[in-house]
């Protein structure tokens, strides 16, 4: 019953604007430019998001670092810390929400090649190190995860130290000693430069952490004193560390009271900078919807129209057996159906528009299923809204009347 | 004073009438003014008859044909249809009634411009739960084929003469299959000629059995009845 209701008004509104394509046309223009500038601005925001993400993570947007210390008022506490396990490092890996997990060693060591000899900042860590914190070799490779669980002899230089110990020749294959004992030289980092403080990011030597604890006798993993994490969003940053969190006090029976390890990331920065895109977003949202609300009242005003120049139809149809219901959902259908080529139209506008704009300006444009969706559900909401006053207008209709306009 | 129409009086006297108006008053509240234009109508019409309501312009008979074709009530007096007091129905009962027991018929055709014919006549069977989406353009084909248009079912009403036009709205008067057809000056804007057709063509429904009632100022339309109303200044005479 229902469905023969529908279907058979559906099929009223399209011939009502099929076999009148001009007017449809003008008419769902405004619902076309607003749908249309609604996806290019939410694509562009979108995509301009991405880029500023990428760009945040090699800031440490989605870093988290654990430490085996507990932090104080004075600074960390060693004493009340513990270590981390292989086992709880494991579990933290293989959290949906952590995309990389580098354990860190730090200690300073005696360098030797031929004969410059320096004491240097030797860095151990795994594969992942690259990953977490953007930075990539220039020459030669990275540490493998096969180097790690070998304990391979391997290093990578920060540039610093490439000039120091090998002037302009090439690093890469050549041995130098480590604490006496000969290390290959597999890479070279980017530069990263000096911090506003004036320190040299450069100056260390990467190397596995696992070859890095044999050189210092100390196989276990003690000696870690920062574990680096980077989750899969930044969005998603709160819930890994409150994941992580819930582990080690699982895995430590830490039921209340002080925990024996610190969590911390760059989040204030991170939020920040990302509400600053947000707000762009919804500012530029809000201007898309004000042309979808004149567009709507555009839609109103031709349904008004439409209700004047029909009036003798909607006359005719009364007298025939049609009831105010019957008159009501007519012309909802045929101003949402006129709204929704609006959409279809404005999505599809938008869509290849928005592709077009992200080769002009060099960023890509995200046109999200949730954007096409919610195109839709507004533009559709809006052919109804905007049509109900007509509706009723029409509905309200005295048929004697209305038979007799010409 | 009630007026019996009725085609076949001797032989049905006894029954009860399908349209029986006692004691109707239509007044028009014009401002401050009361314009009354109907006085105490009584009349009954019978299943089967063909009946011409006739009178002079403004007497009346288009106020009289909007009450017994149920789009406007009476200010005062009774009218039951089938039976079944109108002044008690709801605007939505009222609709019903004019879908399934009433066919319309208009002097300027009232057909939809942008809907075919068989479109056009089709029509009504959307405001009833009675028939089945899958038979309209079946009733609607059958319809068109008894007005003689089978070979016009695509076309368009401007793509129609006017006597086409008027088969196409006899049609759609048909299709819900009601007892009463209502006229309203049904040959006004055709020619003779085609006047003659469409009187045949009601006098022939009229055989079939169908209650007709038409109104005209036309003497030679109101002749083609078994009865006249005739109606002056908002009586019955």
């Amino acid at each position: 019953m229902i469905r023969k209701y529908f279907f058979s008004n559906i099929n009223e509104a399209r011939i009502n604007l099929f076999r009148n394509k001009t007017r449809t046309l003008l008419t769902s223009l405004g619902i076309i430019i607003g749908i249309t500038s609604v996806i290019i601005l939410i694509a562009i925001t979108n995509g301009a998001r991405s880029v500023i993400e990428t760009q945040l993570t090699s800031l440490g947007a989605k870093t988290i670092m654990l430490k085996p210390f507990v932090r104080t008022a004075s600074g960390f506490s060693t004493g009340k810390g513990q270590s981390f396990s292989d086992n709880e490092l494991k579990l933290i890996k293989d959290l949906d929400s952590i995309d990389y997990l580098a354990p860190i060693v730090k200690v300073s060591q005696e360098v030797n090649y031929r004969s410059i000899s320096n004491v240097v900042a030797l860095v151990g860590t795994n594969s992942d190190f690259s990953a977490i914190n953007d930075w990539k070799t220039t020459s030669g490779s990275f540490i493998t995860q096969n180097d790690v669980l070998d304990g391979s002899k391997v290093c990578v230089l920060g540039l610093t130290n490439s000039r120091r110990f090998f002037g302009a020749e090439d690093p890469i294959g050549k041995k130098i000693r480590i604490n006496g004992i000969p290390h290959i030289v597999i890479g070279v980092l980017e530069p990263k430069g000096l911090t506003p403080g004036g320190r040299d990011q450069d100056d260390f030597i990467l190397l596995p952490y696992t070859s890095l604890n044999r050189l210092l006798f100390r196989p276990d993993m003690s000696n870690i004193t920062t574990v680096l994490m980077s989750s899969r969003s930044s969005e998603e940053l709160e819930y890994a560390k409150f994941s992580i969190k819930k582990i080690l006090r699982e895995t430590r029976n830490i039921n209340s009271g002080e925990d024996n390890f610190d969590l911390s990331s760059y989040e204030g920065v991170t939020k920040r900078i990302l509400n600053t895109t947000k707000v762009l977003r919804i500012l530029l949202a809000s201007i898309a919807s004000i042309s979808l609300i004149v567009g709507g009242i555009g839609i109103m005003n031709i349904m008004l129209v439409s209700v004047t120049e029909r009036t003798k139809e909607i006359g005719i149809r009364i007298t025939i057996g049609a009831k105010s219901k019957d008159i009501v959902f007519q012309f909802l259908c045929e101003s949402a159906l006129l709204s929704l080529i609006g959409g279809i139209v404005g999505v599809l506008l938008g869509y290849i528009i928005s592709q077009i704009a992200s080769i002009i300006i060099g960023w890509p444009a995200i046109v999200s299923l949730t954007s096409v969706f919610i195109a839709f559900f507004f533009s559709g909401g809006i052919g109804i809204f905007f049509g109900i006053y007509p509706a009723f207008k029409a509905s309200k209709l005295d048929p004697i009347m209305a038979i007799r306009n010409e | 004073m009630v007026f019996h129409c009725h085609n076949l009086r001797d032989i049905n006297m006894s029954s009860n009438p399908l349209l029986e108006l006692s004691g109707i008053n239509k007044i028009y509240r014009m401002g401050q003014i009361d314009l009354q234009v109907l006085f105490d109508v009584s009349l009954h019409i019978y299943d089967g008859d063909f009946v011409s309501i006739t009178g002079p312009s403004g007497s009346g008979k288009t106020t009289l044909l909007n009450i017994i074709a149920c789009l406007d009530r009476p200010s005062s007096g009774i009218y039951n249809f089938f039976g079944e007091n109108v002044g008690l129905k709801s605007n939505d009962e009222m609709s019903t009634i004019r879908n399934l027991r009433i066919g319309f018929i208009f002097q300027s055709f009232n057909l939809i411009p942008r809907h075919t014919a068989l479109e056009n006549v089709i029509m009504p069977l959307h405001y009833s739960t009675k028939f089945k989406n899958s038979n309209f353009k079946n009733l609607g084909l059958e319809c068109l084929e008894k007005v003689g248009l089978s070979e016009r079912v695509n076309h368009y009403p401007n793509e129609l003469s006017g006597g086409q036009q008027q088969r196409v709205a006899i049609a759609r008067a048909l299709v819900t299959n009601p007892e009463i057809i209502l006229a309203d000056e049904p040959t006004g804007n055709l020619d003779s000629k085609t006047s003659d057709d469409i009187m045949k063509l009601l006098k022939n429904l009229n055989m079939q059995g169908k209650t007709i009632i038409t109104i005209t100022h036309d003497n030679e339309v109101a002749e083609q009845a078994n009865e006249i109303i005739r109606i002056k200044d908002g009586r019955v005479s």
